[in-house]
């Protein structure tokens, strides 16, 4: 049987990518499914493509979440290896990222069970990873936030990420969690919550020290 | 424009580009916390970013060929459904309809009723689990439960209690044929379920199992002419606990052997 070819990838190459590549377009979420059915297809282009597109994404997700920093070329290419493997169960029509962060977390919580296992075997209890340890602190802003991040819960801080490494909207956040949209506002308006509180307190207590 | 309002607009996809209103401009003046939750919003991280070797060093390691897709979801729930069909069926051609015969025309609607709609439900969730990013309006676990619930509340309320002197013996023949009936059902799904993702084996096969424990449970209320509470609660119930358990556990090792074919591949 034969394919249609991915024809366009000249077109795609020629789309520079922003700071936020899929911000909001509709047409290049639309661009990135037809990648992945080219994909099913056998489309080598196309699946190259869809790796080059979507991998500062899932790299991004596996470094915001603490205890993978070291990890997150590992759990990036595992993530692509399961991809492969389970490609046949992405459904054309559906939203392709929610389905491949869907992986990238399975991936992620896979490795971090494997890690405990590990350490506890070794019974190197003192060298087990703290999963809200933060990320060393830097001081410019963003770095200063990505480091409150790491210290919410576990389901708030994957949520914030998913939303602003994503850029999902809450509907695909839900899928990729496997939670319902509700879950999904609650918990990212919790963690805004925290953040803004966290931050406020942090004022308050630098206009104290003057 | 309040904290709250502007978090919605951050949950938007784009919204770390679009333009914000006036509103919003407004509100970012006088909220501290909220200009520099935006500010990070808005943010990138420049070391976020696979080098291109690796891009590469992945690209190059998967070779690509052709796959089937998945069916679509209505018509993998229709070959589940008549899957759990054949099985109900096949029970009780070879056991029997006396139970069916002895139960009251109440007990007989509620029971079938809710048994369908628990199978019905059951099925719905084991087809989403097959690929990974389902939607769900309700969480699975708490409609599981619900239903699994409704199911043993009817079985104590509907019908009635009588002693029996041979409780244990009827209940764990009762018991017996219902898992069988089970593992049946559960070996017509499982020609379906191996083309699933299986990123969760343990709750994909603790439901599969429970969908399979409702056709067991289906076909031992339609044989089993024992009306007493207790018997049907505990041992016809009780198979479908079983079931699920049981389905559990086999998720448990496809996970390990998951595991170790994955080590395996690595090495």
């Amino acid at each position: 049987m034969n394919f249609p070819r991915f024809a366009d990838e000249t077109k795609l190459e020629s789309t520079k990518r922003e700071s936020k590549p899929f911000a909001s377009n509709d047409a290049l979420r639309r661009e990135l499914d037809r990648l992945m059915e080219f994909y099913q297809q056998g489309d080598q282009k196309a699946a190259r493509t869809l790796i080059t597109r979507v991998s500062p994404m899932l790299f991004s997700f596996f470094l915001r979440l603490p205890g993978n920093q070291n990890h997150a070329s590992d759990l990036l290419q595992e993530t692509w290896m399961r991809v492969h493997k389970i490609r046949h169960t992405y459904r054309s029509g559906q939203p392709v990222l929610p389905w491949l962060y869907a992986i990238a977390r399975n991936i992620r919580t896979d490795a971090y069970r494997k890690r405990i296992r590990e350490a506890s075997n070794e019974q190197a209890m003192e060298f087990l990873p703290e999963p809200n340890a933060p990320a060393p602190v830097s001081t410019d802003l963003p770095s200063r936030i990505a480091a409150l991040i790491s210290t919410l819960p576990e389901s708030q801080r994957e949520v914030i990420t998913m939303l602003k490494e994503g850029d999902m909207s809450l509907e695909e956040v839900a899928r990729a969690t496997g939670s319902t949209v509700g879950s999904v506002k609650q918990k990212a308006h919790r963690a805004y919550q925290k953040l803004r509180q966290t931050m406020r307190q942090a004022s308050s207590h630098e206009d104290a020290c003057g | 424009m309040n904290c709250s309002e502007l978090d919605d607009f951050r949950n938007q996809p784009g919204s770390a580009h679009a333009s914000l209103s006036p509103a919003a401009q407004r509100h970012l003046r006088e909220c501290e916390a909220c200009r520099k939750l935006q500010e990070f919003w808005q943010s990138k991280d420049p070391d976020a970013e696979p080098s291109p070797e690796m891009l590469s060093k992945i690209a190059e390691s998967i070779f690509i060929i052709p796959v089937t897709p998945l069916q679509s979801e209505g018509s993998l729930y229709r070959n589940l459904l008549l899957r759990l069909a054949i099985a109900v069926a096949a029970g009780a051609a070879l056991l029997g309809a006396a139970g069916w015969h002895a139960m009251a025309p109440l007990q007989l609607v509620v029971d079938f009723t809710l048994l369908a709609l628990g199978s019905v439900l059951s099925a719905r969730f084991v087809v989403r689990q097959m690929a990974p990013a389902a939607l769900y309006a309700l969480p699975p676990a708490l409609v599981k439960v619900s239903i699994s619930a409704a199911i043993l509340a009817e079985l104590l309320l509907l019908f009635p209690y009588a002693e029996d002197p041979a409780f244990v013996i009827r209940g764990l023949k009762c018991w017996s044929l219902a898992l069988l009936a089970s593992t049946f059902a559960a070996i017509l799904f499982a020609g379906m379920l191996r083309r699933a993702a299986w990123l969760s084996p343990t709750s994909e096969g603790a439901a599969a199992g429970l969908l399979a424990g409702f056709g067991g449970l289906i076909v031992i209320e339609i044989y089993c002419p024992v009306l007493d509470r207790a018997h049907r609660g505990l041992w016809h119930f009780g198979a479908t606990l079983t079931a699920a358990l049981l389905g559990l556990l086999a998720g448990i090792l496809l996970r390990h052997h998951l595991r170790k074919s994955d080590a395996l591949h690595e090495h």
